[in-house]
């Protein structure tokens, strides 16, 4: 195991506090596009997980046949893929997926 | 100039505060309702420039890991800018109660994380093409070693730890320790000594304010 740095959370109520730098959509002319498609991406990827995490829950819980877990372990598959396609083509690494919630946190988290 | 906040401590802490913070600029305090907040002055130079804000963001938490050897702290996000003193003065009035409340209970205690993740196989490394099962029955499989991973961590740590709490997050699990700021070492050490799963990794870290100890408000 080793040491490292950590993001680090912390709490603010302030009205004029404002979000992380990163967390912004750029909106230079250059790069709107990424800015753009890394909004879009975050919210496709929450949708992904959401069903990825129902899907585990639909087969802990023995309401899927054998086909229906097939099925949808497949299309998750593609999905994952998809998204992971569209960073390369803009220029972002699936890890930059995300939105600064502000005080509620990060989206993907 | 708007100001910049770093954190909220006790008025009573006797700590030394560092000279300079983000942009190299004076750290001042504004004291009231029996605490005290941080703040220097902001140009916002980094607004837009990637660069400057991760060096104001590393210089930031130097300020704030440098008031937390020392004492307890509830920090903010950064960049928190504010327009005035007065401005801070009102929040502190608004949340005095909250902010009294939360330090005494966080205490001495300081926050260690440890991120449990399984790294994916790289596409193809198994030789075959992955079914739609095999998938779900992966991921269903890694989010139970990673949790179960998390209980032996807890119960290995137990006696160092005043609480804990876990998140399940896309990139593994998220575990976070309060321990009171002389057990940090032991922590690390007995952290770093316990035995994982194959293709599991653990990574520690801290200590770091103990944001996920606060109650949200």
């Amino acid at each position: 195991m080793s040491k490292g740095d950590s993001a680090q959370s912390s709490i603010s109520g302030l009205p004029n506090s404002t979000g992380a730098v990163a967390g912004r959509i750029d909106c230079n002319p250059e790069t709107i596009e990424q800015g753009l498609a890394k909004l879009v991406l975050s919210l496709i990827e929450l949708l992904r997980q959401l069903l990825e995490r129902q899907a585990i829950r639909r087969m802990e819980g023995g309401t899927l046949t054998e086909v229906q877990v097939e099925e949808m372990g497949k299309s998750l598959m593609i999905l994952e893929t998809k998204i992971r396609e569209l960073c390369d083509h803009f220029g972002l690494k699936p890890s930059e997926l995300n939105l600064d919630l502000g005080p509620l946190g990060n989206l993907l988290e | 100039m708007p100001l910049l906040a770093y954190c909220i401590l006790k008025d009573d802490a006797g700590i030394e505060i560092p000279a300079t913070g983000v942009e190299n600029s004076p750290i001042a305090t504004v004291e009231g309702q029996g605490l005290r907040c941080l703040v220097s002055e902001y140009a916002h130079k980094s607004a837009t420039d990637t660069f400057a804000a991760k060096t104001s963001a590393l210089a930031f938490n130097r300020v704030l890991q440098d008031i937390l050897r020392q004492a307890g702290l509830i920090p903010f996000r950064f960049p928190t800018i504010l327009d005035s003193r007065a401005e801070i003065l009102n929040h502190l009035r608004e949340r005095a109660d909250y902010y009294r409340q939360a330090l005494d209970r966080l205490g001495d205690g300081v926050q260690m994380e440890v991120r449990l993740a399984i790294p994916e196989e790289p596409k193809g490394a198994s030789g075959r093409e992955l079914s739609g099962a095999d998938y779900l029955h992966r991921r269903q499989a890694a989010r139970r070693t990673l949790a179960q991973t998390g209980e032996r961590m807890r119960d290995r740590l137990s006696a160092l730890i005043r609480d804990w709490r876990q998140r399940d997050t896309p990139a593994g699990l998220r575990c976070y320790a309060l321990v009171a700021r002389s057990q940090v070492p032991g922590f690390l050490s007995l952290a770093r000594e316990m035995q994982i799963p194959p293709q599991t990794t653990a990574r520690v870290s801290g200590p770091w304010p103990a944001t996920e100890f606060m109650e949200n408000q």
